[in-house]
């Protein structure tokens, strides 16, 4: 084997690896913030390790300068292959849900649904989804008694599955039941509406930073499974005004929770957006990394979910129960296909 | 005749009870046609079973009343009084439930003669099995007939600890029904149970020819006593079923500490001590379910309910609310006659409450604005009951943005509020005969009400001649705002719909809830039972 060939073997597999870390990262999609810079790192480390190869081996200058050329235009052909192979990596990735039985989809359906009702995620076990079901049982079947103490019992639980079992109690045959659910239901969401007013309080006196505050109660009532779907809705809203208000008045967490509540309406395109804008000018704390959990399922992007979690491992934040359920699901099939 | 609070003379003047509960403005306490057994509402609060009590007291000036009011503390007694008391009440009796010092009852001499006295009067309540039966009713009945403070010597709850057979007594019933519970937690649900008992059996019963308490528990419970101690009839009106609502209450207590965690008994059987309360009220009621000579209700829904607690079906009767319909009908009227054209106008009447839920009043006034053009939503009412809350619909409004739909107009003559709406919202989470929504109908006004208490039977009629009526409004679920903006959304495009059901609601109320009916209705009993009796007793 020749030197030259061995060269260009060398160089055209130094090529091929960053072409193939751009492509992954930049086409996949839905890896961290800033997955770019970790690519185009890899990308320049690698066409770099090319030329200098090449020309340690001995290459010609015009055989060095065709390398150097392949190797720093690669991005745009590496960008162009992972936005070629996106749909079918989508697809792929969806797939590993749809693989799995309708319960098991159905479950990860759920579970996102808890996601958006969780109120505090860190009580929600996954040990609750199984008294879940025994609930359900008695919502369907049990005496009034029973029922009466299923309120009560489901008023101290307070995670999101449980406020759920409460709102379908508001339809319950026995007036009795359907008072005693919605004063439960009250009860929860009371405390949240008293800090929204001290909140309100405290942004009336003319701070900015308050408006983030604001901004961050309106989104603890939105993501209230306490609350029907018309009432979160409305409080996402308010809290997109506020933060918007936060970030004109130069209020940085003001930021975050705009881009939050943007995640949470399923403005994604917004969302992109504003991150682009802000470059990163804001943290990335426990909610946001929730919402932005929640638009990565929404938008099938597996990868993001997985960094999102590990993200709130380094944290050391509790996941959400369905963020669990489905990167269990997601881990099996990968096993399943391995 | 007037009922409601809005058109009472109800200036506050100060309590009329002396340092010893007792005002009585007759000096020979005289024995009064009728005793009201109230639990802490007439004369001290407005509104629901307060402004009830005082319309028939007024509505009955050949009869003499008085007031046995039941309070939770000597503080809550104290209070100034909401309503004027009416010249034939000879007086205002009042007895607080936790008191201090802690009230002491007699306790007789005789060993055996007090521990089958004890048994008796509070055994079927303190054993928390719920319905009482026949028995045992008959047991307490003549215990509390009997001469109770002839020779005893003194006990109260702290006995418990001190009276040696009591202890036996309690340490018994823990070990046989609460042993998975704390042996405190049980020591002090019998001494918090027992000592509002004490308090109510310590209390002079006044002098009446007949008793009718206006709900069950404590009032039920003291009425019992009343009407086995004097040998009078007993008459029980319950409005909203008592047992029903300390359920609830009970089931969202943060006082009741449970010691099993919720999701050890997940087959929906509640915590022992939630349950315990629960039977233990239970049991009070049937107690004065058993007792009354005639159980009577203000709607249809409630009689199933107090068949469940153990009422006889032959003592049932429901006596409706009632209101001055051509009264209403004239006055509104008379105003209606100088108004413009003006935009839609959504009407609130009610007191400022949690129980009236406003916040979701306001929340379906921010959706059904977008959709009805310079709608108005007029709030009319009392807002000093709870002003923690009135603040927080204000700042709801803020928050909302709209303080151009939206007022609070305080208090409001009745037939000068229905004459400026063209619909009436009630958005309350508990009711039990809603005044307001006959009022709406003596108007012609079609209402929008969620579903509680006798709402369903006000807006649809109760089987046969009152169904065939046709709908008198729309009916929403409680804590809906968008059902409840849909059903104004409805209304405001469409006038035959809006006069439709003001038609069939005016029909309604004519025939069905007039409200000299309901005072005919007892006068008949408060004679045959009370003026009737003079003679005899």
């Amino acid at each position: 084997m020749s030197a030259r060939f061995v060269s260009l073997l060398w160089s055209t597999l130094a090529c091929a690896a960053s072409l193939a870390s751009v492509a992954v990262f930049v086409g996949v999609g839905g890896g961290p913030p800033h997955r770019w810079l970790p690519a185009l790192a890899f990308h320049v480390a690698g066409a770099l390790a090319s030329v200098s190869a090449g020309r340690a081996r001995g290459a010609s200058g015009a055989e060095a300068d065709t390398l150097a050329v392949l190797a720093l235009g690669l991005p745009v052909v590496g960008a162009s292959l992972g936005w070629l192979i996106q749909p079918s990596t989508r697809r792929g990735a969806s797939g590993a849900l749809q693989g799995r039985s309708e319960v098991e989809v159905d479950a990860a359906q759920d579970a996102l649904e808890h996601a958006r009702l969780a109120i505090v995620p860190d009580r929600v076990q996954l040990a609750d989804l199984v008294h879940v079901e025994t609930f359900r049982s008695v919502v369907a079947n049990g005496d009034l008694q029973a029922r009466s103490g299923l309120v009560t019992k489901l008023t101290k639980l307070r995670g999101p599955e449980h406020m759920r079992l409460l709102r379908r109690l508001l339809d319950d045959p026995d007036e009795e039941i359907r008072i005693h659910a919605y004063e439960s239901l009250r009860d929860a969401v009371e405390p949240l509406e008293r800090a929204l007013d001290e909140a309100e309080a405290r942004a009336a006196l003319g701070d900015a930073a308050a408006f983030a505050g604001v901004a961050r109660a309106h989104l603890a009532l939105a993501t209230s499974p306490a609350l029907d779907g018309a009432r979160q809705h409305r409080h996402l809203l308010l809290a997109l005004d506020v933060a918007r208000e936060g970030r004109a008045a130069g209020d940085r967490v003001g930021t975050a929770r705009e881009l939050e509540a943007l995640w949470r309406l399923s403005r994604h395109a917004d969302a992109s957006a504003l991150r682009r804008g802000e470059r990163g000018r804001f943290a990335l704390d426990t909610p946001l990394l929730e919402a932005y959990a929640v638009a990565a399922f929404e938008r099938r992007e597996w990868r993001a979910l997985t960094w999102t979690a590990r993200a709130l491992d380094r944290r050391g934040a509790s996941r959400p129960a369905w963020l669990d359920v489905t990167l269990n699901l997601l881990g099996e099939q990968r096993g399943a296909r391995a | 005749m007037k009922l409601g609070w809005f058109r009472s003379s109800a200036a506050p003047r100060p309590a009329g009870a002396d340092s010893h509960g007792e005002a009585d403005r007759s000096p020979s306490a005289r024995a009064a046609d009728v005793c009201f057994i109230v639990e802490g509402t007439y004369p001290f609060v407005m509104g629901g079973v307060s402004s009830w009590v005082h319309g028939l007291v007024r509505s009955h000036p050949e009869l003499t009343f008085r007031i046995w009011h039941i309070a939770a503390d000597v503080e809550a007694a104290a209070r100034p009084h909401a309503y004027e008391l009416p010249a034939n009440v000879l007086g205002l009796h009042t007895v607080a439930l936790r008191a201090d010092p802690v009230p002491r009852v007699s306790k007789p001499a005789g060993r055996s003669w007090w521990i089958e006295r004890f048994d008796a009067l509070f055994g079927p309540v303190l054993s928390a099995r719920g319905r009482v039966d026949e028995a045992s009713a008959g047991r307490f009945a003549r215990a509390c007939s009997a001469e109770l403070r002839a020779g005893f010597h003194p006990i109260g709850a702290d006995d418990l600890l001190r009276d040696e057979w009591l202890w036996e007594r309690l340490t018994s019933r823990y070990s046989a029904l609460a042993a998975r519970d704390s042996f405190s937690s049980f020591f002090w649900t019998w001494h918090n149970a027992l000592e509002p008992l004490l308090s109510l059996i310590a209390a002079p019963v006044p002098p009446a020819r007949c008793f009718h308490a206006v709900s069950t528990g404590y009032a039920g419970w003291v009425g019992a006593r009343a009407a086995a101690e004097r040998s009078a009839p007993l008459l029980l009106t319950e409005h909203g079923i008592y047992t029903k609502e300390r359920r609830i209450e009970l089931g969202r207590a943060t006082w009741i500490v449970d010691r099993l965690d919720a999701r050890e008994c997940p087959d929906g059987n509640a915590p022992y001590f939630r349950s315990w309360w629960v039977e233990h009220f239970t049991g009070m009621s049937s107690l004065a379910y058993a007792a009354a000579t005639e159980v009577l209700t203000i709607h249809r829904g409630n009689t199933g309910l107090q068949l469940r607690d153990g009422a006889e079906a032959r003592k049932l009767s429901v006596i409706p609310n009632g209101v001055d319909v051509e009264g209403i009908a004239a006055a509104v009227a008379a105003v209606r006659r100088d108004q413009p054209d003006r935009p839609f106008t959504v009407g609130f009447i009610g007191r400022i409450t949690p129980i009236k839920d406003v916040i979701m009043l306001l929340d379906a006034a921010a959706i059904a604005a977008r959709s009805i053009p310079g709608l108005e939503v007029r709030v009319m009412g009392p807002s000093d009951e709870d002003a923690a809350y009135m603040e927080r619909c204000s700042a709801h409004v803020r928050r909302l943005g709209i303080e151009r739909v939206v007022t609070f107009e305080g208090p409001v003559q009745v037939a000068e509020a229905l004459a400026r709406v063209d619909v009436v919202v009630l958005t309350s989470i508990s009711e039990a005969q809603p005044l307001v929504i006959l009022e709406a109908y003596a108007a012609g006004l079609p209402v929008v009400a969620t579903r509680v208490g006798a709402v369903p039977e006000l807006l649809f009629g109760a089987p046969g001649e009152d169904a065939e009526l046709g709908p008198s409004g729309i009916m929403t679920p409680i804590g809906a705002p968008w059902a409840a903006a849909q059903a104004w959304i409805e209304l405001s495009r469409s006038p035959e719909l809006r006069a439709q059901l003001g038609a069939a609601g005016a029909a309604r109320v004519r025939r069905f809830y007039r409200g000299e009916r309901m005072v005919a209705a007892y006068r008949a009993l408060y004679h045959k039972y009370g003026a009737e009796a003079k003679g005899g007793r």
